[in-house]
């Protein structure tokens, strides 16, 4: 998949390059990186969700439709068939999805109106079974979204993305805003339905120590490239790209509190990103090739994949 | 000669809850010291708790309804403003908002060499700043022609480093400095807090909820909740040895990055209390009684005082001696 901001014909933005993945049943797959480096602009090509200046191309294939592609599929039709059943998207910041001038209640009976076929009534007693299960009182169906605390919208907005028991679910950044117990809370509550649905989580973070505690398959990119992909534990044990290594080398660790140290200098510009392998200007083991060319991925093990020169077969 | 660089007695700031709402205290009978010799000092706690707050009371940006602060043994509102500005100075979370997007960073510095450090001399003004941005990591030609835009928020921390040294205060107080920066970049800024620690002597009030970054670089902690200090003490004890069940949850809440403590953490639960916000705010007892899993009739009605377990000071009835 690739996927581009085109601000103007002479200014675009590859946010997303060459990137595949597989996403299995049952899974919870981690999307790690620092901040511009496409995690966002992945997922949203991932759910179909093209707005401009957004523009991607190469193909999202969902297997439950048998093989459609979603990149070629109309916004309606995704909107009538995708969204919310078969896939959902918590977003970035997705504090503010919830529309202000609607009651929480009225955000679920729509959904449930929609895509169940059932009255005004009906919809309004699932909607109060359903909260209640997810932990909350059914007076919140009553509430305004700014009636409610941050941490209290955020498990509505959490709770609407499950409501239609879907089989793949993306979480860009889903506890970002709030402290770490709650950010506990959300956690186990979106990892115990999931397995509960058998669904597909799909997980952005910035945060490596909830990629550790959740996920059982990281992607690690870097300016919009996948540049590692590895099962959970290997890769915090033994990570094999460079960046990834830095990465976790040196986040501080409760416990412990030997000198750690991090990269120098910052991300690329992705508006004019440099040749060559993209990591190579904060890379300490930067070769003369690496310079010059772009790493292809090379397989080192099973289900890990690495994009780096001091991998390549030569 | 006071032995305290900084002590703050018995600190209360009053609010509003929303317009016109009811009256709390967003800081709460909050004492706290810092010895004089370097350190630093991390003040962690959930969102809320009244961590900005507090530093804001430091930095005379709100005055206390309650309490008194001092510096030096000193009271703060005794010390001449540009005084004690050139003693303590603020690094804020948001590298973009510290600096003007209309203006040249390097303006800001000058007028922090001139004003606040007291320098006269135009040359003199000019070594300073390049002197204590080379320290810092930065070059002063790379710097001078350019405006925030066109730095990444690492530079940018770093352009508000080394404006809080030119003045060689005493004290920085540090609010979340890091919380806006990419992973591989925090720790640099850590690293050179700990250097300007250790070279120039000094000391760091470190507001943060990033629990393992305190670990790493401090040498006391005082835990809040609510407005009040629940626990306080030598950092690395009080964070691997946590006596306030607040302090408990809030270690066993952080997901570490080390896939073997999974299993542990998975199976820790944490209840999710629909607990009601605004009664936290005003009740009488310890505020913690809504979520606390231990909580006694007592609880409910006396906040505890500090008790003194080992060094550690912990407000809770659980460690009352009989
Ligand atoms: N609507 C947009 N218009 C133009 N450029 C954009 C737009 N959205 C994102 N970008 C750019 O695309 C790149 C990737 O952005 P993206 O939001 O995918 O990053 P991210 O990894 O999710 O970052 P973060 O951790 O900050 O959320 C960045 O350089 C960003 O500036
Ligand atoms: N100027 C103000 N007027 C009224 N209420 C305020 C004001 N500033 C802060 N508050 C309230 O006081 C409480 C403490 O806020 P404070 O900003 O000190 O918390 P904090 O610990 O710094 O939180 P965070 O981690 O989110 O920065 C909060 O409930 C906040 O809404
Ligand atoms: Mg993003
Ligand atoms: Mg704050």
């Amino acid at each position: 998949m690739f996927g581009e901001y085109v601000i103007s014909p002479q200014v675009s933005i590859k946010a997303v390059n060459n990137v595949s993945i597989e996403l299995k049943k049952n899974e919870v797959i981690g999307i790690a990186g620092e901040s511009g480096c496409g995690k966002s602009t992945l997922i949203k090509i991932l759910y179909g969700f093209l707005q401009p200046p957004l523009t991607a191309s190469g193909k999202v294939l969902l297997n439950t439709k048998g093989g459609l592609d979603l990149l070629s599929v109309s916004e309606d039709y995704k909107r009538e068939n995708i969204w919310w059943k078969i896939m959902s998207y918590i977003p970035q910041n997705s504090m503010n999805v919830l529309n202000p001038f609607m009651k929480i209640g009225d955000h679920f009976v729509e959904l449930l109106r929609k895509h169940l076929k059932i009255e005004k009534d009906e919809a309004y007693r699932v909607a109060e079974e359903y909260v209640m299960s997810m932990g909350m009182r059914k007076d919140v169906l009553k509430a305004f979204p700014h009636q409610l605390s941050g941490g209290m919208r955020q498990r509505v907005v959490v709770s609407l993305a499950l409501l239609l028991k879907p089989s793949i679910i993306f979480a860009d950044e889903p506890t970002t805003a709030v402290d770490v117990v709650l950010q506990k809370v959300l956690l186990q509550l979106l990892t115990d339905k999931q397995k509960e649905l058998g669904a597909t989580l799909v997980v952005v973070t910035h945060d490596m120590g909830v990629h550790a505690m959740i996920t059982q398959k990281v992607a690690v990119m870097y300016a919009g490239r996948v540049v590692e992909e590895a099962p959970t534990e290997p890769l915090f044990e033994d990570p094999k790209h460079p960046y990834t290594q830095a990465l976790i080398n040196s986040l501080p660790r409760l416990g412990d509190d030997r000198p750690r140290i991090g990269l120098s200098g910052s991300p690329p510009d992705l508006r004019n990103p440099p040749p060559g392998c993209e990591f190579h200007p904060r890379c300490p083991y930067a070769m003369d090739i690496c310079r010059r060319e772009k790493p292809l991925r090379v397989k080192i093990d099973k289900d890990r994949y690495v994009v780096c020169w001091l991998y390549a077969k030569r | 000669m006071s032995t305290h660089l900084l002590k703050v007695e018995n600190v209360t700031k009053v609010f509003r809850y929303g317009i016109l709402g009811f009256k709390f205290r967003a800081v709460d009978d909050v004492s706290i010291v810092i010895e004089d010799k370097p350190m630093i000092f991390t003040i962690a706690g959930e969102s809320g708790s009244g961590k900005t707050t507090l530093a804001k009371l430091i930095l005379k940006i709100y005055r206390p309804e309650q309490g008194r602060i001092l510096f030096m043994g000193r009271d703060i509102y005794r010390i001449d403003d540009n005084e004690y500005h050139r003693c303590i100075q603020p690094i804020m979370q948001d590298p973009y908002a510290s600096f003007n997007p209309m203006q040249k960073p390097i303006r800001y510095l000058r007028e922090t060499a001139r004003n606040i450090a007291g320098i006269r001399d135009e040359k003199e003004v000019e070594e300073r700043i390049a002197k204590t941005l080379s320290y810092v990591g930065l070059n002063y030609v790379d710097v001078v022609n350019k405006y925030p835009h066109e730095f990444s928020g690492g530079e940018l921390q770093r352009l508000a480093i080394a404006r809080a040294l030119i003045p060689r205060p005493r004290l920085i107080i540090a609010d979340e400095p890091v919380s806006m920066l990419d992973a591989s970049l925090r720790i640099n800024i850590i690293n050179l807090f700990k250097k300007i620690k250790e070279d120039l002597g000094i000391s760091f009030i470190y507001i943060t909820h990033d629990l393992a970054t305190a670990y790493y670089m401090s040498n006391k902690i005082a835990i809040m909740f609510r407005g009040t200090v629940v626990e306080l003490g030598d950092a690395r004890k009080v964070l691997s040895n946590p006596l306030h069940p607040y302090t408990q949850t809030l270690i066993e809440s952080l997901p570490e990055p080390s896939p073997k403590k999974r299993r542990y953490w998975m199976e820790k639960k944490i209840k999710f209390s629909t607990y009601i916000e605004e009664e936290e705010f005003v009740i009488k007892g310890c505020k913690y009684v809504f979520r606390c899993p231990y909580t006694i009739d007592k609880c409910k009605h006396v906040l505890p005082p500090y008790i003194k377990v080992d060094d550690t000071e912990v407000r809770c009835w659980l460690y009352e001696k009989k």
